[in-house]
């Protein structure tokens, strides 16, 4: 059945062709193209939705993500060749904000607890909290165990991305270290006590 | 500024600027080893085509039959030595049409009839994969340094999306006439965006497959006494049969294959394990893939006899035991057969520019505000088109004159780098760079054809070839037009 991943690839283009024209359009203040954006979003959803509907739902999500990837890709691409089109609006210049980082008063002492937090608090307190998903997740042995793999995974990289970007990172620390101290606890002194 | 409403949540400015910080500190300190981890990864989506181009002589098998894997099996059982237990079977699939037996450390290809064809080592291909695997450290440690880069994939594409308020907005702006700095930032956030898909599952499942052995030992130490076996057991109980019925026989590995066959006709055989080899106690190990699925397959155990014992129930059984099962085919894109295979090469690539942006904006940032680091961008300019020509150069020198993969590609990268110091400008360099890429790719096509002659155009090394030329012409096309509109630029 060829109909059904047709009519998904379809939606994909439609949603992504409509993303791409109200951004073009300047779609956003129009009265017709308000509703582009999340016309265009509901259409790749709906997309997915019948790629999964296609074969396995495993299968369909994945092969209907990278289908919609490669079209924005190609469109990007596109874009690069063909078109020399100015945007919507003019894009804040966040970057300029960005570089805040002086060598200031006590920036030595921030870089440190950054790096001690990055490579020995972030990797304790996400393991700990995979150990702790791992021992109370009311779910068969298999799904903890693997639930709790990807959780702690997870959970490292937003640590990570915290401890780095945190303005305080003397408490993002602490918050870490207490965070793992009381998950210890909660895996441990059960444990300890024979439960 | 607009007020009109969105449906993502505001964020304030400081919000933004904290994590562009962190997403620059982490981006500044992972560069480079995430650009090797992007870029032999993307090479490597291809690895099962590599194996068949760097060993193009060797026949190919296209249809799976039980006789021919006894056969197979039977011959290499002749050349076990006593220390080997175990003899592995890769059979013909729709996109691996090969028949090779493991013994220990030597593959054997065999033919359409069973018949030893040749020797099958491919150690270009094996040193690709140990690059993105390990970069060529002890397994172990390589393996957690890798996965520990997953993390902070995963990490910069958290602290990436946060510090874009606009997100939907500005899902494909791209200021082509803007500076340098702008357009390239714009590149850098619109293939992030809608990429972001697969750069999160590419980090996520690279992360897992990596750091779950370090995730077991602490589960093993903290629930099982230090028993791993016991910690995997969710995932991969003992199947294995128990029974003492002496050396497995053609017949029975024809009958179990056959039951297999009868009994899952949606199971496709891609290894065969052959167990205790020698003993009067061997077993069968099958995996199959499963048709139309993500999981890598499902495992069934034989007796000696060629009897089922039981199977694994990884395609039917819990959640996790599927998730974990498709871990390994959603990191390298094994599902859906060539087209997914191309483009994960594509937005491998597009990885490998968010890398290289990423530092190219930093660079840019600093010149623009009166801190130029002249020396390190030509630096970085050199590392980026450098290493993809080691990678090339290595796998030439590897495949024609048997040399060493390792020390090459690390030699060479090196040199190149560290070459880059004495370009006369980083634009200058930057578009030499690109030409000898090219002109590396075309000298490794040329190489295979002097070593393969005919056989380099025959259908199994005829697409690889193909495609090495036609990346070759498109990085010099894309260098000579951009070079020819900067001149008349000017």
């Amino acid at each position: 059945m060829i109909a059904v991943p047709f009519a998904g690839s379809l939606l994909s283009l439609l949603g992504l062709t409509a993303i791409f024209l109200t951004w073009r359009r300047k779609g956003v203040r129009d009265r017709l193209w308000r509703f582009g954006l999340p016309v265009g979003w509901a259409l790749l959803c709906l997309g997915l939705a019948t790629w999964m509907a296609s074969t396995n739902p495993d299968q369909g999500l994945a092969l209907g993500s990278v289908l919609i990837m490669m079209l924005a890709g190609a469109i990007l691409a596109w874009q690069g060749l063909r078109l020399a089109g100015k945007p919507a609006k003019t894009q804040i210049e966040r970057e300029s904000a960005a570089d805040t980082v002086a060598l200031g008063k006590g920036y030595w002492g921030r870089f440190t607890i950054r790096l001690l937090g990055s490579l020995i608090i972030v990797p304790v307190v996400s393991v700990m909290l995979g150990i702790l998903w791992q021992a109370y997740m009311p779910v068969s042995a298999a799904d903890r165990l693997v639930g709790a793999a990807i959780a702690a995974v997870f959970i490292m990289g937003a640590a990570l991305t915290w401890q780095l970007a945190s303005r305080h990172p003397y408490r993002t620390f602490s918050v870490l270290t207490g965070v793992s101290a009381i998950t210890a606890a909660l895996v441990y002194l059960p444990l300890a006590m024979g439960a | 500024m607009s007020k009109s409403r969105t449906i993502w949540p505001k964020m304030s400015a400081a919000f933004v600027a904290q994590n562009l910080t962190g997403h620059k500190i982490l981006g500044l300190a992972t560069a480079a080893v995430l650009y090797l981890i992007c870029l032999s990864g993307t090479a490597t989506v291809f690895y099962i085509d590599m194996e068949r181009w760097e060993t193009a002589n060797l026949p190919e098998v296209t249809e799976f039959r039980p006789e021919i894997v006894a056969a197979a099996i039977g011959d290499a059982r002749s050349h076990r030595t006593k220390d080997v237990t175990s003899i592995n079977v890769f059979t013909p699939t729709k996109d691996y049409p090969r028949l090779n037996v493991q013994v220990g450390e030597e593959t054997r290809v065999y033919d359409a009839q069973g018949h030893y064809a040749g020797r099958g080592a491919h150690p270009a291909t094996e040193a690709l994969t140990e690059l993105h695997y390990y970069l060529h450290l002890p397994s172990s440690f390589g393996m957690i340094v890798v996965s520990i880069g997953g993390v902070a994939m995963l990490a910069l594409i958290l602290g990436g999306l946060l510090a874009h308020p606009r997100i939907l907005k500005d899902a494909f702006l791209w200021r082509l006439n803007g500076t340098p700095r702008t357009n390239r930032a714009d590149l850098h956030n619109r293939i992030g965006v809608w990429a972001s898909p697969f750069h999160i599952i590419i980090a996520l499942t690279g992360a897992v497959i990596g750091l779950s052995q370090i995730f077991l030992f602490v589960s093993a130490m903290t629930f099982n006494k230090g028993d791993i076996t016991a910690a995997y057991a969710p995932l991969y109980p003992d199947i294995t049969a128990k029974t003492h019925d002496g050396q497995m026989s053609g017949d029975a590995i024809v009958k179990a294959l056959t039951t297999l066959r009868r009994e899952h006709p949606d199971a496709h055989p891609n290894y065969i394990g052959l167990n205790n080899a020698g003993t009067d106690h061997e077993s069968l190990s099958v995996s199959a893939e499963i048709d139309d699925r993500l999981v890598y397959g499902d495992n069934w155990e034989f007796d000696g006899k060629g009897n089922m014992a039981g199977t694994l129930h990884i395609s039917d059984g819990a959640a996790g035991q599927q998730v974990f099962a498709s871990l390994y085919r959603l990191h390298f894109g094994n599902f859906g057969g060539i087209w997914v295979r191309w483009a994960y090469v594509l937005l491998g690539a597009g990885l490998c520019l968010i890398c290289t942006t990423g530092m190219d904006i930093w660079l840019l940032k600093s010149a623009q505000k009166g801190r130029p680091y002249p020396r390190l961008h030509k630096l970085w300019t050199a590392f980026v088109w450098g290493a993809p020509t080691a990678l090339a150069l290595a796998i030439l020198t590897t495949l024609t004159i048997a040399a060493p993969f390792v020390p090459v590609f690390w030699g060479l990268t090196t040199v190149f780098s560290l070459a880059g110091l004495l370009a006369a400008s980083q634009s200058f360099l930057s578009r030499i760079g690109r030409y000898v890429f090219a002109g590396s790719l075309l000298a490794l096509v040329t190489g295979h054809m002097l070593r393969f002659g005919a056989a380099s155009f025959s259908q199994t090394a005829l697409g690889l070839n193909l495609t090495l030329v036609i990346l070759a012409a498109i990085t010099a096309g894309l260098t000579w037009r951009q070079t020819r509109k900067a001149s008349s630029s000017l």
